[in-house]
């Protein structure tokens, strides 16, 4: 696989054409350093306990023989998007190319999409008091440039592009490996695949013992 | 220790005060409801009789209004941007419950005002109002219509959306209606037996109708109980935060005893204990319409808020 020019969709542009922007994450090459947390927050000044890309670690075993996995985690910009469908101002849109938007004038912070989305990826900021969440960087991706966190990447774990395009390097991947999705159950129909999510989830087998960050009595099975 | 420990950022849920709907939410699909099934009972009565019932009617033509303006009111001071909330008018999106709520909401507000102004006038109160009282059979269609819209938007508004571990399911808007029409009836029982001009023979007509309504509440809460139980495995884990969980109390007592079967065993104690004498105390139906009262609220809090807590993976 080539990847020696990742800033670079391949000339894709986001309006117009038959593209289907989506990211595909490799767990196996996630060191969870948080470069791609910060990289958003840098490119969008997220305010402070907020965050449009993040990720999730989970610890597991008994020490000695203790594990820590990562889940990067961002909006799925699914394809039967819920936060899209309940938005009764439609601040929230579809693009062409598939990613979900929100047109943060038309918001009144009504908070029903964090309500409809499975991913937890919705929050209010507190500064403009409407919704926001990652925005697949379609500012950049329009002028050909990939996302922050993809760009940023050290482990090159993420990994961009069209997957209308056969030819793609984010086709070429999932042609090639098992890939899972978060939460299909819920039937939005989500566009961030992950390579080793089977292992991840196994992980979690056998009961969360402790959340951090969570109110701790509804965690303790 | 075999143990998992899981670090998340905490921007989406922190604990129960966090969650996106929170209590003012709740308060709004209690008061929503309750009013729109006052209205509801008022105008079903006018239709079974209305030179009998017309206490019933007046009632719940007075209690209407006040708890849908209240709740409309905590929903747009529950939003981000208050300012903004005149924009649902002109910002419409056709396939959003909320979308259609605005306007249901907006619409049945007005409505109700005005059928209390005609029952007002009615009674001699407000003289101002007699003009509209031409208007009292339409508005009464129209009324009925927007009154039921009311009620069953409060449990669309839920299933609809996802609510991170489905909770959510097409029971809800079912539940929430019975449930409403319910809470309605026991808010025109409450006022009546307080009111000092007694009906008491309307109280037992309400007192049977909210009996019916109570029974099949607890079906469909049976049936809400054993398709959750029996569904995917996020539906058996969300149902389980209300029978096993953190909400448990809330939810048997609260809902299960003090809502549904302690009211149902009272009224129908009351309907039996005044058959033939006139004079009967109204204590009986008063107590247990506060129990329907407080039941209506807490099974809105416990699905609202339980629905938003979202799974430990």
């Amino acid at each position: 696989m080539k990847r020696d020019d990742n800033h670079y969709t391949g000339g894709k542009k986001g309006a117009g054409s038959n593209v289907r922007f989506a990211m595909l994450i490799d767990l196996r090459r996630c060191i969870g350093c948080h470069a791609c947390s910060v990289a958003c927050k840098a490119e969008y000044e997220v305010p402070v306990g907020r965050y449009r890309s993040w990720v999730k670690y989970t610890d597991k075993g008994k020490y000695p023989n203790v594990v820590r996995q990562f889940l990067p985690r961002l909006c799925n910009h699914c394809e039967h998007a819920g936060c899209e469908r309940v938005c009764p101002t439609s601040a929230t849109y579809k693009r062409d190319d598939g990613t979900v938007q929100i047109e943060g004038s038309k918001c009144i912070g009504c908070k029903y999409c964090m309500l409809a989305c499975p991913y937890e990826a919705r929050f209010i900021n507190p500064v403009t008091g409407t919704a926001d969440k990652c925005s697949f960087c379609v500012h950049r991706v329009d002028e050909g440039i990939v996302p922050a966190c993809v760009q940023t990447c050290i482990g090159e774990a993420r990994i961009f592009g069209d997957v209308n395009d056969p030819k793609s390097e984010i086709s070429e991947y999932i042609s090639k490996h098992p890939v899972k999705v978060l939460n299909p159950a819920s039937g939005n129909d989500p566009h961030v695949y992950y390579i080793g999510l089977d292992e991840y989830v196994e992980s979690l087998k056998g009961g969360v013992t402790s959340m951090a960050g969570v109110d701790r009595e509804t965690c303790v099975k | 220790m075999e143990s998992v420990v899981v670090y998340n950022v905490p921007h989406f849920y922190s604990g129960f005060h966090t969650v996106p709907f929170n209590w003012m939410v709740a308060v709004y699909l209690f008061l929503g409801g309750l009013g729109a099934g006052a209205f509801i009972a008022g105008v079903v009565a006018v239709y079974i009789n209305r030179e009998k019932y017309n206490t019933i009617s007046r009632v719940g033509a007075y209690v209407a209004p006040l708890p849908v303006i209240l709740g409309t009111a905590l929903l747009i001071f529950d939003l981000d941007r208050p300012y903004r909330a005149l924009s649902l008018f002109w910002n419409v999106h056709g396939v959003s419950a909320m979308s259609w709520g605005a306007w249901i909401l907006m619409l049945f507000s007005v409505v109700a005002v005005i059928y209390a102004l005609i029952h007002l006038a009615e009674a001699g109160s407000l003289s101002a109002a007699e003009p509209l009282a031409g208007l009292k059979k339409p508005i009464e269609i129209v009324g009925l219509v927007l009154a039921f819209a009311t009620v069953v938007y409060t449990g669309v508004l839920l299933s609809l959306a996802y609510g991170s571990r489905g909770m959510f399911s097409q029971m809800i808007p079912v539940l929430f209606t019975v449930s409403a029409i319910s809470t309605g009836v026991a808010a025109v029982m409450l006022f009546m037996s307080m009111s000092s001009a007694r009906d008491n023979h309307g109280i037992n007509r309400l007192g049977w109708a909210d009996s019916i309504l109570i029974a099949i509440e607890i079906s469909l809460v049976g049936i809400w109980l054993l398709a959750m139980i029996n569904g995917s495995p996020a539906n058996r884990e969300s149902i389980q935060l209300l029978t096993s969980g953190p909400f448990s109390m809330m939810f048997w007592i609260g809902f299960v005893l003090v809502g549904l079967i302690v009211p149902l065993v009272m009224e129908l104690a009351h309907i039996k204990a005044s058959k033939g004498s006139s004079g009967h105390g109204t204590g009986t139906a008063l107590l247990a319409s506060v129990m329907v009262l407080v039941g209506g609220m807490v099974l809105r809090y416990v699905v609202l808020i339980a629905g938003q807590t979202p799974p430990l993976t």
